[in-house]
């Protein structure tokens, strides 16, 4: 359940500094020029755009010994919400800190405080009006499926309910993505529909800026058009949109009681059923850039309301236990088992993978309200990618793919950038 | 923000407004930081002593140079820190400029024929690490862990880590640095510039830094040569394992050895032979409690599940003495013969497999990856709840360590049964010799509720209490007062010539316009 940025005081005093939150996890890092893991503070670089650093000085907010203001209000916005600060720091505070609800806590009491970013309310006011953050027209959501005669899904029972996302549903770009999906699984026999205008928005763009009660109200709607649908599963090609279902539902009291996959999982599925062959060869070396909603922040969420007690004297421990989050049980194997599946397709891993990746700019509202950070994050993936020798990267988010290409069109550089279905459709 | 907003104007002009800040914000996150309440840098609640004028973010040693120029023409303290683990670099002074030393982050040399690396304070110990053993090399990495500043360590403070029976400790792997003095000259000296050599020298070396190193107090510290060593291992590892506390695959060419001594003059015995047989790569001793935090588990929860079952199969007293010893080899002869050394050496001394039933392969990998990474020790600050105290920190012959560890043991009882300090089954301190000699840092680690205050003032009581039976047992060695406490140094300076003086001297005489901060140098002014 959400808790108040007051009751994370403990943890705040918990933190030592011992900059965890700012390399990869050691026994990962293999070079110094790709040795750091948090984009916000190689942007900002004062202490306080690390996660310790906000920490600290949300234990300084809460004891009202610093006034909001411009710097301050950056500090707390110009991150990406990525989560690896708070898989890293297990590794030395275990289940003791949870930095991904602070830093969530903090900015729910920013808004409270009426301190958001009017980039943001902008965004959310999107949503209130058109349920998308970009305030394309809601009845124009469901086009993307034109023709491709699916189940609408709010009106007729079906097994699995398909949220194709704000991102799928909006970008042109992308059309040919989402619609490569639906073919797949309609190719693969699958009793599959979608929500067409019905859908809505998962809301996480909203919750990871600190409008809870957006979220809180998306997360209801799709619980309603899950039990509608009569699904069993839910499956979504957009890592946000999984994450949400995953683990932010949760967080907030929201059960779906649906098996939620993301699209990868599903494919690998069938891909190991025999429902899905790749036929023709792509002689090509790809590299494959996690998203942070899919691997780290794909983890789903275990609730905890215990106390700390001290043993040994003054040993700290939970009472219950309280669950350990380590990013370990995102999605990382099905995406790289469909590549590995592709004849002649050569994967080769970025210094930083799975639970260590690095993030692509694109989230927690970093992009709209501070782009050349985004961008400049999203350029530093793409480094790391040709560092590998790769001809091309592949993502399986829409968010991830969007921010590269457009990030590699502001520099004027050149690199490849694939959705995992590109390489699908190539090799079928 | 700064009283004098000229010299604010200035220095922003020096780094850019990107890199200067004044917001309450930004200074409030460098405020709170471990070991304040113990050195006496933190307030009332272990936060904001004071409130800092602004921080800066140089990128070159001009600017640092021209920072210094500033603040002693208005007359301004300052003080830097590199990576920021520790309240020491912490400035003190009301209204004071933090430089942060972040952006100065460059390996500028790497020499692997003549083994050594030149750095800028923002440079990890594991970054160092990581690109030496691409060319068949290891630094010094201290034990406050892998995501310190290898700069700092060298310069600036004293650490010491598990591979220093090869590599020494960083106090003694200086081989050059730039020095930034107090009155903004700049010093170089030894392998810091291409085409220098030598060493710095007992002179230098005691004006610059001494054994426990200035804490920042004394300028700042731009550039760092370091010594490097023989990596004996393969250039990149294997991970094992899952997050967060992954392990390395042991290579063949490498054992490692987890004793555990009938008594304590076992132990110091199987020290004294290993080093005299020089057999070894490393030689390191852990207390048994932190075993299940550093291996055995993520979280205290696990430590404490893991610590349960070691009590109840009744395995605490026969591993309280507890030596880990790593050996590599380049070829199976060398292997065998000092596998044999080893045979002999366990045969001779009685040692037993230490916690036979828990040392499983997986929990040996995990330890090979602390070994080597240096990258748990930190899990320590979260045994309590944010902070931990240490203390004796003293490098001298293991026969004295001995002595000294069974007298700790007897120290800490009283303030377990009172409940002030965590029961770690007595035993609570880590070390191991260095150079392959029998002489080496011991340290003594203890844990109170850091935001219990009158906790931690008897928790410095009984630091106090060690300190004084080093001086009855006279057995001050050389590394003294590494926990930075000046106040301590007042204490101890007369059983130890004096030293306090020549601080004292060495400080006007660098520092003319008394710009630095000299809390953790000198203490606390009368």
């Amino acid at each position: 359940m959400l808790k108040k940025l007051e009751d994370y005081e403990r943890e705040m005093y918990w933190c030592g500094r011992e900059g965890y939150c700012k390399w990869v996890n050691a026994p990962f890092m293999k070079s110094k020029r790709f040795s750091k893991i948090c984009p916000s503070i190689e942007y900002g670089n004062f202490h306080a755009y690390s996660c310790s650093g906000r920490l600290h000085m949300s234990w300084s907010l809460i004891r009202g010994r610093v006034p909001y203001s411009d710097k301050m209000l950056e500090v707390v916005y110009a991150c990406t919400m990525c989560g690896a600060c708070d898989t890293n720091c297990r590794v030395i505070m275990g289940n003791s800190i949870s930095n991904n609800e602070i830093l969530h806590a903090l900015r729910l009491k920013c808004v409270e405080d009426g301190q958001a970013l009017p980039e943001h309310v902008m965004l959310v006011e999107s949503m209130k009006r058109e349920d998308n953050p970009f305030g394309e027209p809601k009845a124009k959501r469901g086009d993307w499926a034109e023709g491709l005669g699916l189940k609408n899904a709010t009106r007729e029972k079906v097994d699995v309910l398909f949220h194709a996302g704000c991102r799928y549903s909006y970008d042109e770009d992308l059309r040919d993505t989402v619609r490569g999906y639906a073919i797949l699984l309609k190719e693969a026999g699958v009793d599959f529909g979608i929500a067409g205008r019905e859908e809505a928005c998962c809301g996480l763009r909203a919750f990871d800026v600190g409008f809870k009660g957006e979220m809180e109200k998306y997360a209801e709607d799709m619980m309603t058009r899950v039990a509608t649908s009569g699904a069993t599963k839910l499956v979504t090609p957009c890592s946000d949109g999984y994450s949400a279902f995953k683990y932010y539902y949760p967080w907030v009291g929201v059960q779906l009681n649906v098996e939620v996959l993301h699209i990868t999982e599903y494919l690998s599925r069938l891909l190991e059923e025999g429902k899905l062959r790749f036929e023709k060869e792509i002689p090509e070396r790809i590299t494959y850039h996690d998203p942070c909603h899919l691997g780290r922040l794909g983890e789903a969420y275990e609730p905890w309301d215990g106390e700390w007690k001290e043993v040994l004297g003054h040993m700290c421990i939970s009472d219950p236990p309280k669950p350990l989050r380590t990013g370990e049980n995102g999605i990382y194997d099905p995406p790289r088992n469909i590549l590995k599946s592709i004849p002649g397709l050569k994967l080769v891993e970025m210094e930083r993978n799975r639970v260590n990746s690095w993030c692509c700019g694109a989230g927690g509202g970093a992009l709209e309200a501070f782009p050349d950070f985004a961008y400049g994050t999203a350029m530093e993936r793409i480094e790391e990618a040709k560092a590998t020798g790769a001809e091309g990267l592949a993502t399986s988010c829409p968010w991830c793919e969007r921010m590269f290409k457009d990030a590699l069109e502001e520099s004027g550089e050149k690199f490849k950038v694939y959705d995992i279905i590109d390489l699908i459709r190539r090799a079928k | 923000m700064l009283e004098n907003r000229e010299a604010a104007k200035m220095l922003e002009e020096i780094v850019g407004s990107q890199n200067f800040s004044e917001d309450p914000a930004i200074i409030s996150s460098y405020t709170l930081q471990a070991f304040g309440v113990l050195i006496g840098v933190a307030g009332k609640d272990g936060y904001d002593r004071v409130k800092l004028g602004a921080v800066i973010l140089p990128e070159t040693t001009d600017e640092v140079q021209a920072i210094s120029k500033v603040c002693n023409k208005y007359k301004i303290s300052f003080k830097a820190h590199s990576t920021g683990l520790g309240a020491h670099g912490l400035a003190t002074k009301p209204g004071s400029v933090q430089i942060d030393l972040r952006r100065m982050n460059r390996i500028i040399k790497l020499d692997d024929k003549n083994m050594f690396a030149v750095v800028e304070p923002y440079v990890s110990a594991l970054e160092l690490a990581t690109e030496a053993r691409k060319n068949g090399l290891y630094c010094h990495i201290i034990g406050a862990g892998s995501h310190t500043s290898i700069l700092a360590s060298t310069t600036s403070h004293l650490g010491y880590g598990h591979s220093a029976l090869i590599t020494s400790h960083n106090a003694r792997n200086c081989l050059g640095a730039e020095w930034v003095l107090p009155t903004g000259e700049v010093f170089t000296w030894g392998l810091v510039d291409d085409g220098k050599v030598g060493h710095p020298g007992p002179g230098l070396y005691g004006l610059c830094r001494g054994q426990v190193g200035t804490f920042g107090s004394l300028g700042v510290f731009t550039k760092a040569a370091v010594k490097l060593y023989p990596w004996p291992g393969p250039t990149e590892m294997k991970v094992t394992g899952k997050s967060p506390t992954h392990g390395f695959e042991i290579p063949d060419n490498i054992k490692i050895y987890y004793l555990a001594f009938p008594n304590t003059e076992r132990l110091g015995d199987a020290i004294y032979e290993l080093t005299e047989s020089q057999i070894a790569y490393m030689v390191w001793a852990l207390p048994l409690f932190f075993f299940p935090q550093r291996c055995m588990g993520n979280s205290n929860d696990d430590h404490y599940e893991v610590w349960k079952k070691i009590e109840a199969a009744g395995a605490i007293h026969k591993n309280l003495d507890q030596l880990t010893v790593m050996i590599a080899a380049r070829s199976k002869e060398e292997l065998a013969y000092k596998m044999q050394v080893m045979k002999d050496i366990i045969n001779e001394t009685g040692a037993q497999e230490f916690l036979a039933d828990f040392m499983t392969k997986e929990v040996e990998e995990k330890m090979f990856c602390h070994l080597i990474q240096v990258h748990k020790p930190c899990t320590e600050f979260r045994l309590s709840g944010g902070d931990m105290g240490t203390t004796f920190l003293q490098i001298m012959h293991f026969d004295n360590h001995m002595k000294a560890k069974t007298a700790i043991r007897e120290m800490q009882k009283p303030y377990v049964d009172e409940g002030v300090l965590i029961d770690v089954a007595q035993e609570s301190g880590w070390g191991g010799p260095m150079e392959q000699r029998p002489v080496g840092h011991m340290e003594y680690v203890n844990f109170t509720n850091p935001l219990k205050r009158e906790l931690v003032k008897r928790q410095i009581d009984f630091i106090r209490e060690t300190y004084q039976y080093a001086i009855d047992e006279k057995l001050l060695g050389t590394g003294t007062v590494a926990g930075g406490r000046g106040e301590t140094d007042k204490v101890l300076s007369k059983y130890l010539g004096n030293y306090l003086q020549y601080k004292e001297k060495i400080r006007k005489a660098l520092d003319p316009n008394d710009i630095s901060d000299a809390l953790l140098y000198l203490g606390e002014e009368e």
